[in-house]
């Protein structure tokens, strides 16, 4: 698989590891933020990242293939800021790294947007 | 496709009737402290909702259609998927039966953490770079 698509899955998994530990901090009665960092591992961390990993590997090739890298290196900055804002009290780091995470996923979106297209089987005589 | 992640993809679509149903009645038969005697209220849903349906069809379809571990055992150590399946479900369970008591919630969740271990360690490998 891609160079991208192979850390973005790869990333997803250690989200979806420190996540799982986070949401089981957070039932043992641990701060308020280990609830808030589960959620955000586990949703655009894990979940949101492993789909788009997934999909920029697997959707068709034919016709063009746009570099996604850059996109996913946006969405993690973005995710990194979010989650170290909510440990450190939130604030306008937080809505900024959300943001940044937004911009990031509509950058991988509009990638992978050409590659979902019918393809036309190809007829022997 | 590996037996196991059939047992995942259809344990998926069993959380998924379980959580909308749950969801429904929850709605339909509010209770005041928020969820059943013994059971689980709006976050164990969440949690069958996310982990049994999203999760397990996310590892079932990963486990099958990710790159091969090898010629020789093309899905890597059965066991660890099997491992990942059990845990997984008996996770959701524990949270949804166990999940208006906070231990509950903790044994429940313990037990997600070493399925996500199990099925880290299952797919880990076959993420390759070509």
């Amino acid at each position: 698989m891609p160079r991208a698509s192979a850390w973005m899955i790869r990333i997803a998994l250690g989200c979806l590891i420190v996540g799982a530990i986070a949401g089981l901090l957070a039932a043992s009665g641990a701060p308020v933020f280990t609830g808030r960092v589960h959620m955000d591992l586990m949703l655009p961390g894990f979940m949101i990242q492993f789909a788009l990993g997934t999909a920029a590997w697997i959707l068709p090739k034919k016709g063009g293939v746009r570099p996604v890298g850059g996109a996913a290196a946006v969405f993690n900055i973005g995710l990194g800021l979010t989650i170290a804002a909510q440990i450190l009290g939130g604030g306008l780091a937080e809505t900024v790294g959300r943001v940044v995470m937004i911009a990031g996923a509509a950058w991988l979106v509009g990638a992978l947007w050409p590659r979902v297209r019918r393809i036309v089987p190809v007829r022997h005589a | 496709m590996p037996v196991v992640s059939r047992f995942m993809i259809k344990g998926a679509f069993v959380w998924l009737l379980v959580a909308l149903a749950a969801g429904a009645a929850i709605a339909m038969f509010p209770l005041p402290n928020g969820h059943w005697p013994g059971l689980g209220g709006r976050t164990a849903v969440f949690h069958v909702l996310t982990v049994g349906w999203l999760t397990q069809l996310i590892f079932g379809v990963a486990y099958w259609l990710f790159p091969r571990w090898s010629k020789e055992r093309p899905y890597g150590p059965l066991w660890l998927g099997w491992l990942a399946f059990g845990f997984l479900n008996l996770g959701v369970a524990a949270r949804l039966v166990g999940g208006g008591a906070p231990v509950g919630e903790v044994v429940g969740g313990g037990i997600q953490v070493a399925s996500v271990l199990a099925i880290t360690a299952a797919i880990w490998p076959r993420v390759r770079i070509k």
